[in-house]
């Protein structure tokens, strides 16, 4: 992939998650924020794409970083999490896919719309696997935090 | 002793705010069912524009408590909320909700959030939740223009991002706009599966009819950017994270009905196909 065709596509990850963004009627204040998660999804998903290939490992590494920044703004701001993880992963849908293999389906291309099908199968395997990774951190967080705040209030207490 | 007493005699108005704890019901006089009532018109809130389960099930035990109800059981799917309170003096209430249209709001969803938190660092009494809750509902985040932008913007971005050129991208704005007037003001009358295979097929046309008469260029970028619009993706997320906090069940409910919402989003593109692709002799 060629310089240009990465920023071109770096610009309109980000316009299609503000876009998005403005749909699902997110607060206004909020949308350099979904912007963010855009460029950051997309960018470490074409990264990875260049470094590995394939479509299952950049998607699980770009929802997992993905799901991690949502993870982390909804803490600071007291928010609830999907307000910023669906703005992020609208790069990721595959719709292109989708529509390849409804095209090789029409046309009559039954194999080739069998491996179309798998691969968006795979780039959702991939977004699954990274929003439960990441969610997963994000319980474990919590829950540790919650035992050391009571481990806290209760020896505050005996003393 | 005496002093105590003298205490305990005084007028409950002078308490001040923040000795509300959790003998707030007495003093904000809800009865049990007035308290469950509350909790429910916020978990329901919640769910419709968006939340995940295990929030809405959170979120009305959490209220309940916050009013002094002592032992408390939410049971929530998508499209149904059970829950039942028992107080402290042995008074119970069991209420059922049934939802029956979600739609993604987010501004809402993190409205409503915050105004629970609220509720349970100090209990309201019931007009002023409810003045609350009517207030969320009628807020606005974005003027009505705004949200055809977002939607002109989402679909020639996704068009661009594919390869498209910007013709093709002018091509799927327009459809955009068209989707976003169907998506605003046909799906509050019309049947949801109904609606997404309409969107389906209207985006279908208007894109090959767009390559044919020479304004857009490819016809396959186009239809990808305005797939987009049309994927319930974000449920496909929800429904993953209903089934890993132990909401199984709504989860998976969420998840057939992404995978639905997708094939009825297929059949309407794959109609378009087939019918301009016959008509037009491809």
């Amino acid at each position: 992939m060629s310089t240009t065709v990465v920023i071109v596509k770096l610009i309109t990850a980000v316009l299609g998650s503000v876009g998005f963004a403005i749909l699902f009627y997110l607060q206004p204040q909020k949308l350099p924020l979904a912007a963010v998660g855009g460029l950051l999804t997309c960018g470490v998903y074409l990264g990875m794409q260049t470094l590995l290939g394939g479509e299952l490992l950049p998607n699980l590494a770009a929802t997992f970083v993905g799901t991690i920044f949502s993870e982390i703004m909804a803490r600071l701001t007291k928010a609830p999490v999907p307000v910023y993880l669906l703005p992020c992963l609208i790069p990721l849908v595959p719709g292109g896919m989708l529509y390849k293999t409804m095209n090789h389906f029409i046309q009559g291309s039954y194999g080739a719309a069998g491996s179309c099908g798998l691969t968006a199968l795979a780039v959702a395997v991939g977004i699954a696997g990274g929003i439960m990774a990441a969610s997963v951190c994000g319980m474990l967080y919590g829950q540790a935090v919650g035992y050391i705040k009571k481990k806290r209030a209760s020896s505050g207490f005996h003393k | 002793m005496a002093e105590h007493k003298a205490e305990i005699g005084a007028e409950p108005a002078i308490l001040p705010q923040d000795t509300f704890d959790r003998a707030a019901t007495y003093i904000l006089s809800l009865r049990v069912d007035e308290i469950l009532d509350l909790a429910l018109d916020v978990g329901v809130a919640l769910l419709s524009c968006g939340a995940e389960v295990h929030r809405v099930e959170d979120t009305v035990s959490r209220i309940c408590a916050a009013y002094g109800a002592q032992e408390i059981e939410v049971f929530a799917i998508t499209s149904v909320v059970i829950a039942q309170i028992r107080m402290p003096d042995g008074n119970y209430s069991s209420q059922t909700r049934r939802i029956t249209r979600t739609y993604h709001h987010l501004a809402r969803l993190e409205k409503l959030n915050a105004l629970s938190r609220e509720i349970c660092r100090k209990p309201l009494d019931k007009e002023t939740v409810n003045q609350k809750l009517e207030d969320i509902h009628r807020h606005r985040p974005v003027p009505e223009w705004l949200c055809f932008i977002g939607g002109m913007l989402a679909t020639s971005a996704f068009t661009l991002f594919f390869g498209g050129t910007w013709r093709d991208g002018l091509v799927a704005a327009i459809i955009g706009f068209f989707l976003t007037l169907i998506e605003r003001h046909g799906k509050p009358v019309i049947n949801a599966m109904a609606a997404t295979f309409i969107n389906s097929l209207l985006a279908g046309l208007l894109a090959i009819l767009s390559v044919r008469i020479g304004l857009g260029q490819h016809e396959d970028l186009i239809i990808i950017g305005t797939i987009m619009l049309e994927i319930p993706g974000i449920s496909f997320g929800n429904a993953l994270r209903d089934m890993l906090f132990g909401d199984t069940l709504a989860g998976v409910l969420r998840f057939i009905q992404a995978i639905l919402q997708s094939l009825v989003m297929a059949a309407g593109y794959l109609c378009a196909m087939l019918f301009l692709g016959q008509a037009l002799g491809v």
